[in-house]
């Protein structure tokens, strides 16, 4: 057993070596993966490294947080909502995470289907290429969060032109124990094997070729019935809760924040499947294939789209919010107020800045990896006379119909779970300034970075279209 | 029902496809050293030779996929090789029907909207293309499968499909490169029977490439082609193809 383990390790290993001297695209998917393993990984150590920093914070408060914990006792609840803040950031986070992770392993998986029947013609069994699979995605996971954990220790300095709790930000502090680092890298690596697990089991590796799951069973309705019930639950819980200095009704929010995020992502494959079923129904023949190819497959079109959706739902949540601090008081806690004020402001702009940048990376991959996969498909219909700009038109269809979606969903639902703080703030004489500017921002910095990603893969296009296959005699 | 070639209203004597010396060369390799052909509306040829002679690459270059390094290629008495990307494209897409290896049908659409998608990038109407590839299918006999996708479907009747998509824009040249090449030889011969039969209704041209003699002898003309020139042109017995 041990032995045929580490024959199967020994091959993956030759056979990652032969990928890059093949030259043919394989080697660029190899990287792509463990570019992305590395963006999710580094990402997610930064994460939470800033989380660890104010769970330290409030264990060992210094400083002027210190002080005014002293001067006043009802302050202790202040460096506790800041770790609660952090944890809200972490779990908006997580499925872009996740999904950039899985991404990078369904992508690695993509240039090695064809390798892995033909080893099954050579006799390997399926359990064998299962096995095979995953030490290979497990290679690729770990020099990506390598690379990741470099990133991550080289950006750390970056992070002292930046004060919080009218502290600034040590290195020192963002510096995660080795114990919980490796936690964090352990979680990136199994997240990624077991979408590789999961992606495997969409295709049938047979000795006589690769077989995708092509039909797929239509969504049910539950979900919009489950979307609809935690929503209102999430509504009414939210405008009852007594939020004022009491941490509890905060972690509660917090809690109700993240459901709906996840209550989204359950709806939207839904919706999605609805309306391209109808847009399939269009005369235009762009159309009609753009939304055949979002019905086949809607959760993994949505995918591609949550990372904006959460986006838009903190934009949306933002936009409501007053974002300045105000306190009378002893001239310490002033100092506190006045020093901290933008602390909410710059918390919600980095998760936007990490969100975008999973975003931007997981489109970019998505995009890059379907390019490929449709290569073939895209040669022949550029011989039948398909117009040059057609699969462009799908292509940019079909991606950017999601992304319509998450942007009002997202935005729409962060706006609506909002009003019950704003309502709150309100009352208090605080009102919100420039949400709609941070909105707006988020919905744009979304669109165009998609757009972008799009574009970026245009050359790649061109040149799977420019490829002379051989021909199998 | 044994099936005669179709007369198009005006019998034209134009070769529907013509070839002069053509060159093409991929690097080192010349692929075809000179290749002269003709082949007339209706006609069945196919093009054989052994692995690397160059009949993929002569059928590429008659069909406008390819552009010739040196020599010339008429499509119906209209330069093919001296035209732009996109007025090749546009022959391919409303004057010739493509049958590949492996089908090649989109995986997403049923089986009805892959044959009516050619009409519908030459701007037919989505409900008259959708009836005209109903239409298709029926012909070929497979009008139960039209809202099965291809992934729900065996190879031959994926293949059939194809050829319905190939035949639904009324083609002058249907181009076929080993069509029955991924399948096994019962339905290889079945699937090889319709293309052969429903070109002839159609009145369209037919050009094969295959190495496989059996599937050759579906038509009535075979081209050999050895180190990319025309090694050897004669007419076949006509099998007499039916539906």
């Amino acid at each position: 057993m041990t032995r045929g383990a580490s024959g199967l390790g020994s091959l993956s290993l030759q056979l990652t070596r032969s990928r890059f001297s093949s030259r043919e695209g394989e080697s660029w998917l190899y990287l792509a993966s463990i570019l992305a393993f590395a963006v999710c990984s580094g990402l997610a150590l930064t994460v939470a490294g800033g989380t660890w920093m104010f769970v330290n914070r409030w264990q060992h408060p210094t400083g002027l947080l210190a002080e005014i914990v002293a001067t006043d006792p009802t302050y202790k609840a202040m460096p506790v909502f800041y770790v609660v803040l952090a944890g809200i950031a972490c779990a908006l986070l997580l499925p872009s995470m996740v999904g950039l992770a899985s991404a990078a392993a369904v992508l690695g998986a993509r240039g090695r289907e064809k390798r892995l029947s033909a080893l099954r013609l050579l006799g390997l069994s399926s359990g064998d290429v299962t096995r095979m699979s995953l030490i290979d995605t497990l290679i690729q996971a770990c020099i990506g969060c390598a690379v990741g954990a470099l990133a991550y220790f080289a950006t750390l300095p970056l992070w002292s032109a930046l004060s919080m709790q009218a502290t600034p930000i040590a290195p020192g502090e963002m510096t995660l124990p080795p114990g919980l680092l490796l936690l964090v890298l352990l979680v990136t690596v199994l997240v990624g094997l077991g979408a590789s697990w999961w992606g495997l089991r969409q295709v049938r590796i047979s000795p006589l070729g690769v077989a995708r799951r092509s039909s797929r069973p239509g969504l049910k309705a539950w979900r919009l019935v489950a979307f609809g019930g935690i929503l209102a639950a999430a509504l009414v819980v939210a405008a009852a809760l007594p939020l004022g200095t009491s941490l509890l009704p905060w972690m509660i929010l917090g809690t109700i924040l993240v459901s709906v995020v996840l209550a989204i992502n359950l709806v939207a494959p839904w919706f999605l499947q609805l309306f391209s079923g109808l847009v399939a129904k269009s005369p235009s023949a762009s159309m009609m294939w753009a939304a055949r190819r979002i019905q086949a497959n809607p959760k993994a079109n949505w995918r591609q789209a949550s990372g904006i959706a959460v986006l838009s739902f903190i934009g949306g949540y933002i936009a409501m919010m007053p974002i300045t601090i105000t306190s009378k008081g002893p001239e310490a806690i002033q100092t506190f107020a006045q020093e901290a004020t933008w602390d909410f402001t710059k918390g919600a702009l980095i998760t936007l800045g990490v969100g975008l940048i999973l975003t931007a990376t997981s489109v970019l991959i998505t995009q890059a990896s379907a390019v490929l996969e449709r290569g073939e498909q895209s040669r022949a219909m550029t011989r039948m006379g398909a117009p040059a700009g057609y699969l462009v038109r799908v292509t940019w269809i079909e991606t950017l119909g999601p992304l319509l979606v998450a942007l009002v969903l997202g935005g729409g639902l962060g706006t609506a779970m909002a009003r019950p703080m704003a309502a709150v703030a309100s009352s208090l004489g605080q009102n919100a300034t420039t949400g709609p500017a941070v909105l707006s921002s988020v919905m744009l910095a979304g669109l165009v970075l998609v757009v972008a990603a799009l574009l970026a893969t245009l050359p790649l296009q061109k040149q799977v279209l420019r490829v002379q296959e051989r021909a199998r005699d | 029902m044994s099936i005669t070639p179709h007369s198009p209203t005006a019998p034209s004597t134009t070769p529907v496809l013509a070839t002069t010396d053509i060159i093409m060369q991929f690097g080192q390799v010349r692929a075809l050293a000179g290749v002269s052909v003709e082949i007339a509306h209706g006609e069945s040829v196919a093009i054989m030779g052994p692995s690397g002679s160059g009949k993929s690459t002569l059928l590429h270059c008659l069909s406008g996929v390819l552009v010739p390094d040196d020599g010339q290629v008429n499509f119906d008495g209209r330069p093919l090789s001296t035209a732009s990307d996109r007025e090749r494209s546009h022959t391919r897409l409303r004057e010739c029907g493509f049958v590949f290896q492996d089908h090649q049908l989109i995986p997403e659409l049923p089986a009805r909207e892959n044959v009516a998608l050619p009409l519908m990038l030459t701007g037919t109407g989505r409900g008259a293309a959708l009836k005209q590839a109903d239409e298709a299918l029926a012909r070929i006999g497979i009008d139960a499968l039209r809202n099965r996708r291809p992934g729900d479907m065996s190879g031959g009747q994926a293949q059939r499909v194809a050829i319905a998509r190939a035949l639904v824009g009324k083609p002058k040249v249907i181009f076929a490169d080993e069509p029955s090449g991924a399948l096994d030889q019962a339905t290889g011969h079945e699937v090889m029977q319709i293309l052969t039969a429903t070109a002839a209704m159609a009145g369209a041209a037919l050009v094969l490439v295959t190495h496989d003699p059996n599937v050759a002898s579906w038509c009535s003309r075979m081209i050999e082609i050895r180190d990319g020139l025309v090694h050897s042109d004669r007419v076949l017995a006509a099998r007499g193809a039916s539906l």
